[in-house]
């Protein structure tokens, strides 16, 4: 029996970017913006240390939506605003909240705060086949 | 200000190979331990061909684009300021997708200390049939460097 969603279905995910995590994602993705990988650089460019790649944030939200709907590969859309950073030894709390399911369609949207209760996303909405 | 000629400015499609060595490190750094991101026999019983890769694993493509040189202006520092991803599919193992770059958009926006340049990069992936894979949108707080590139 496939599971069935409805409007106002609620899922929670909890990631802690331990202290290497923007090392490990810059060495996969890439990215090795100073900001990121150098706390000194991070500090120069204002930002008093150094934060967590954005995208790795929002590969959290697609984890959370994927263990929801039980398969990565049916995410269908991902966006978000970085609305503050992410630093290593934060634990992000992620809540979502499907807001319309239409056609195997399921939209959701998701919260992102820090320990402080501090939201580090604005906007995220996820999109994924439920059928 | 940055340049508003640099709008539409494009890369040419490059090659990227889908490895998947590539995938599980990029689900490790994640932490995501999803078997479907390494173990065939898994993603075979989950009604795929092979193991899919994350679904923001275009954060790993390159692309021939240089922002430097689509934007025309040389960079001190960026910011990632928004990121969003359409996908028509799963991305598999065994891909060859081809991904270009535009420039979709640039302006200024008011920020704490004066104003802020933006720019809108918006890259797209494509299999070998030309088929699309994944659109992805990104918003860059673009600091230009006071000499020219």
């Amino acid at each position: 029996m496939p599971r069935t969603y409805q409007p106002g279905d609620t899922f929670t995910h909890v990631r802690e970017c331990d202290r290497y995590r923007p090392i490990y994602y810059a060495g996969a993705s890439g990215d090795y913006n100073p900001i990121h990988i150098d706390p000194e650089a991070g500090s120069a460019a204002g930002l008093n240390g150094n934060i967590l790649q954005g995208l790795c944030t929002l590969g959290w939200v697609v984890e959370a939506i994927a263990g929801f709907v039980e398969d990565p590969g049916r995410v269908r859309r991902v966006k978000a605003r970085f609305s503050r950073p992410v630093r290593p030894e934060d634990t992000i709390t992620f809540q979502g909240r499907v807001t319309a399911v239409q056609d195997g369609r399921l939209t959701a949207e998701v919260s992102a705060t820090n320990q402080r209760g501090e939201d580090v996303l604005k906007g995220a909405v996820v999109e994924a086949f439920i059928g | 200000m940055l340049d508003k000629n640099a709008i539409g400015r494009a890369s040419p499609p490059t090659l990227n190979e889908v490895e998947k060595g590539a995938i599980r490190r990029f689900a490790e750094a994640i932490g995501d331990y999803n078997p479907i991101y390494y173990d065939e026999e898994y993603a075979r019983a989950s009604g795929y061909p092979t193991i899919i890769a994350p679904p923001t694993f275009p954060a790993s493509f390159h692309s021939a684009a240089d922002l430097r040189e689509l934007l025309g202006v040389g960079i001190k520092s960026l910011l990632h300021a928004e990121q969003g991803f359409d996908y028509e599919r799963p991305i598999f193992a065994g891909d060859r997708i081809y991904v270009s770059t535009r420039v979709s958009d640039v302006f200024e926006r008011p920020g704490m200390s004066g104003k802020m340049d933006i720019a809108v990069i918006e890259d797209e992936g494509r299999d070998e049939e030309g088929n699309l894979v994944f659109r992805a949108r990104r918003t860059l707080v673009v600091r230009a460097a006071k000499e020219t590139p």
